[in-house]
């Protein structure tokens, strides 16, 4: 695996160039699809229909673009779960010619079209088969951009392979991350619908907000769990730090800095957690499991009752919440402020017990 | 002091059998035969480490087919042909290790074990040693401290394999006439296996013979003939 | 000396971390401790520094003891419960109870339980090795190779388990001193004690056993229950420290050669004293310089004693072939 990686840093420095113009001939510009919170995303339309970039979140420059024709439908091996949702949300799993395992598969035509054979299992970016990929009847990889190629990318794109790295997971607006579905309807040959969909979830996503108007105490909420000694929460840019604070939670640790996590030791937690009103996002779906990492949980006084986690859902979570941050949003407000009415249940979120 | 009855030595065939021999407390018995005619057998079978496959030997009257394997201890000690090598391993801690079959069950040493200890080192004349570390000495101290070890273990026999095969010569005749001094003096048995027929000679012995032709053991007694010995061993 | 070292260490440690407690608070969390609605600091002291000052003692002497017993166990130097693959066999079998996800095995119980059957059979393993190689470094490849064979059977087994287990038992492999609490430790105290006061009743064994094994047979000794007791013994110190902590590289073989370098001696008496109260400093130190780095970064306890004891492992092999 480190193999693969050194590989591909190879191939990054010495194709770094050409990676850029694929082997097409990029048409000129006419115009652009409006992105509002997605920042490692630029949609253009030419001539003949689109140019897409994918600019890498490190560096902020683009790291690849790619040209799509109006209205072709692209054939799809989807590695990232997000985009596999938000191809069913578009009605478009069809086109959908594999994925990485079915263990993370949520949707249900995804899982009737795998047990009809439709769909292939191709396992993740750093352990599949070549020749497998090569072939399925697919001409598109979708996959989650960790800043290294894609192994044996120049190969494959010499096969006339699109391989795209997909950074939604790295976007800190909770409509960053919905905002994707604009490439994917691109690929599915429906922009238009992709489009109207996400205006939809922007309204919905400050409607269900605005529930909020009349709360008058937020209460205290700490998220993420130990790993090793060291319990990793959310940044106070991050945006799990964003989507607490929307759904009227005060994060303890709302003022720290960064768009990653933050580290603590586990004295520090407690010490500023005892009374902290929830705890979300342990990772764990028991309070067994929970307890056997970090067996120290218990004085945490929302480890008895204020205990929330996707867990659960896992696969639900990962294939939906990305583009319809309001969901989550409608969780967390249900959870924080079980009070307001308009919200009867929660999506992804369950209580742990 | 070792009474052999009819005793086969070997590993699964018969090597040596011994009919009916005794060997007596105050003598040192020179061990000599060929490579393979099965010297280390003897001893190891004496001493336990290997089976005897018929008969028997009689230690202190005896049986060795009744005596425990970790009652051996009391009544023969034995010095191999190698040291152990091992770091910050002080003479007297060494030595100290022949009160083993003496001591409590935490090994402590008593007053008495400590006096036994000094004796050893006395007799041997190794005060110098002492508070030395066992790898800082020469081959020739190695096997005195050795030997000093076995007299602390105040066992009536005592048995090396080959003690004087890595010395020179002023040294193996210094621990030759050492062993016929503490055979004499503390009455014991002592059996030592060597390829120094000449020198074993000179020390006025008796020998242990190992005829492979005859496959058995024959003793003969000072003044030994060079040519009756080399004539049985290797002829 | 060390007798004083270890308190003072001790000392220091508790009062390391980033968030201060004091003297007065340690007494109050001690004997003022309000268990329904306790202060935080008084929680952190009670609940945090003093297992976890108590369990960096307990490791690193346990954990060389094991190392002594098996140091003089296979008459060579560069034993040790890690290098030998007695950690390795602990950590499969916790890895099995894990997988399992049945509630008993997975329990606190159920782990310690596998982690010491597990140690005792790779302890029994290791053994009947050790008849077959003359060289003390082949005996070590053979005790490496047992590390990267469990490895890769704990791999496919994580391949196989569920997201959840996974993750516990990941957790779990990173080890920590920080995972216990206090109504764990008198258990823990009492199977070390335990430990120990066996190892003091094989003194006399361990002394003869210096010497080899035939001499020590000579000398009266019974060699076969002798070696059930020492692996016994090893797998018990072992096995505990494993399921509590972790597992914890090269104490068990550094802390015993260095206590023979400065005591220049075999007697086991003082040998078994002098490592475990080596081991402990050893540990806490190790320990309190982790939380004075703590806010710059991260070392988890098994990566530091291997940054300390890997090179101090190279040195004794150096210093051997002299």
């Amino acid at each position: 695996m480190r193999f693969l990686s050194l590989f591909s840093l190879f191939f990054l420095f010495s194709c770094g160039q050409e990676s850029v113009d694929t082997s097409e001939a990029i048409s000129e510009s006419t115009g652009s699809i409006e992105i509002e919170y997605a920042e490692n995303l630029l949609l253009e339309t030419t001539d003949e229909g689109y140019k897409v970039s994918i600019l890498n979140p490190n560096s902020g420059s683009i790291e690849k673009t790619y040209t799509v024709k109006s209205g072709e439908k692209k054939k799809i091996i989807g590695l990232t779960s997000t985009l596999n949702g938000m191809l069913s949300i578009l009605g478009e799993t069809d086109l959908l010619v594999g994925v990485s395992s079915m263990d993370y598969v949520y949707d249900a035509d995804i899982r009737k079209k795998f047990e009809r054979n439709e769909i292939t299992e191709f396992g993740d970016e750093t352990n599949h088969s070549v020749e497998k990929i090569i072939a399925s009847d697919a001409n598109t990889i979708l996959y989650s951009g960790f800043g290294d190629e894609f192994p044996n990318h120049e190969k494959l794109e010499k096969l006339g392979f699109s391989i795209m790295p997909i950074y939604d997971w790295r976007e800190i607006h909770p409509l960053g991350k919905a905002e994707w579905i604009k490439l994917v309807g691109i690929l599915a040959g429906k922009e238009k619908e992709a489009i109207a969909f996400f205006e939809e979830v922007k309204q919905k996503y400050e409607a269900t907000k605005s529930l909020l108007v009349d709360t008058k105490e937020n209460p205290s909420v700490i998220s993420g769990n130990l790993i090793g000694d060291i319990w990793y929460a959310p940044a106070g840019e991050s945006y799990m730090a964003r989507v607490i604070q929307d759904a009227g939670g005060d994060y303890i640790y709302a003022k720290t800095e960064g768009t990653g996590s933050t580290q603590k030791s586990i004295e520090q937690i407690i010490k500023d957690n005892r009374a902290t009103d929830f705890w979300i996002n342990p990772g764990i779906g028991t309070k067994r499991q929970i307890e056997k990492i970090n067996p120290h949980c218990k004085h945490l006084d929302a480890f008895s009752n204020g205990l929330y986690c996707y867990s659960p859902n896992t696969s639900k979570f990962w294939e939906r919440s990305a583009a319809e941050p309001h969901l989550v949003l409608s969780d967390l407000i249900h959870i924080f402020h079980p009070e307001i009415e308009g919200i009867k249940t929660l999506h992804f979120y369950e209580q742990i017990h | 002091m070792i009474h052999f009855d009819k005793a086969h030595i070997g590993y699964s065939e018969t090597l040596i059998s011994i009919d009916d021999l005794h060997l007596k407390s105050g003598e040192v018995h020179i061990l000599v035969g060929k490579n393979g005619a099965g010297k280390s057998t003897l001893l190891k079978t004496i001493t336990k480490q290997e089976k005897l496959l018929k008969g028997d030997i009689l230690i202190n009257n005896i049986s060795l087919n009744t005596l425990h394997e970790n009652a051996i201890a009391h009544h023969l000690s034995f010095v191999g042909s190698t040291f152990p090598s091992i770091d910050f391993m002080r003479v007297f801690d060494f030595i100290g290790l022949g009160r083993t079959p003496h001591t409590n069950a935490l090994g402590r040493h008593s007053e008495l074990d400590r006096q036994k200890i000094n004796d050893a080192i006395e007799a041997l004349e190794i005060e110098h040693l002492r508070e030395k570390f066992t790898s800082e000495l020469s081959d020739g101290e190695r096997q005195m401290v050795s030997i000093a070890k076995a007299l602390a273990q105040e066992t009536k026999i005592i048995l090396l394999d080959e003690p004087t095969a890595f010395l020179d010569y002023a040294n193996k005749l210094k621990v030759l006439n050492l062993l016929k001094k503490i055979a004499v003096e503390m009455d014991k048995c002592i059996i030592l296996s060597s390829h120094d027929i000449e020198l074993s000679i000179e020390s006025e012995c008796p020998f242990l013979v190992l005829s492979k032709k005859n496959n058995d053991l024959s003793m003969l007694f000072p003044p030994v003939d060079k040519q009756e010995v080399i004539e049985l061993a290797f002829g | 000396m060390l007798l004083i070292a270890l308190p003072i260490m001790a000392y220091f440690h508790l009062f390391a971390g980033q968030i201060e407690i004091g003297m007065s608070e340690f007494y109050d969390a001690i004997f003022n401790f309000d268990p329904v609605n306790p202060k935080t600091n008084h929680l952190l002291a009670r609940e945090f520094r003093i297992p976890r000052m108590t369990m960096a003692i307990i490791a690193g002497a346990a954990l060389s003891i094991a190392g002594l017993l098996m140091q003089t166990l296979f008459n060579n130097p560069l034993a040790g419960p890690y290098v030998l693959g007695i950690n390795s066999g602990a950590s499969l079998f916790v890895a099995f109870s894990f997988m399992t996800g049945i509630p008993l095995l997975t329990s606190d119980l159920g782990t310690v339980s596998s982690a010491l059957i597990g140690a005792f059979l790779f302890g029994v393993l290791i053994m009947s090795f050790s008849y077959k190689v003359k060289s003390h470094i082949s005996l070590l490849l053979i005790g490496l190779m047992l590390g990267s064979f469990t490895s890769a059977v704990v791999y496919i087994l994580q391949s196989v388990s569920s997201a959840e287990e996974l993750k516990a038992f990941t957790m779990w492999a990173m080890g920590s001193l920080q995972h216990t609490q206090l109504s764990e430790l008198p258990f823990i105290l009492l199977l070390f004690i335990a430990g120990i006061i066996g190892s003091l009743f094989i003194v006399k064994p361990l002394n003869v056993l210096v010497i080899g094994e035939r001499d020590a047979k000579l000398l009266g000794t019974n060699i076969r229950v002798v070696r059930l007791i020492i692996i016994s013994l090893t797998a018990l110190l072992t096995g505990l420290i494993t399921a509590y902590c972790g597992p914890i590289a090269f104490v068990g073989l550094a802390i015993p050669n260095l206590v023979k370098i400065v005591f220049k001696t075999q007697k086991h008496g003082t040998l078994l004293l002098a490592s475990a109260l080596t081991g402990g400093i050893f540990l806490l130190l190790c320990d309190l310089i982790i939380q004075l780095l703590e806010q710059h970064i991260n070392i988890p306890i098994n990566a530091f004693t291997s940054l300390i004891g890997a090179p101090f492992v190279v040195f004794i092999v150096l210093r051997r072939l002299a």
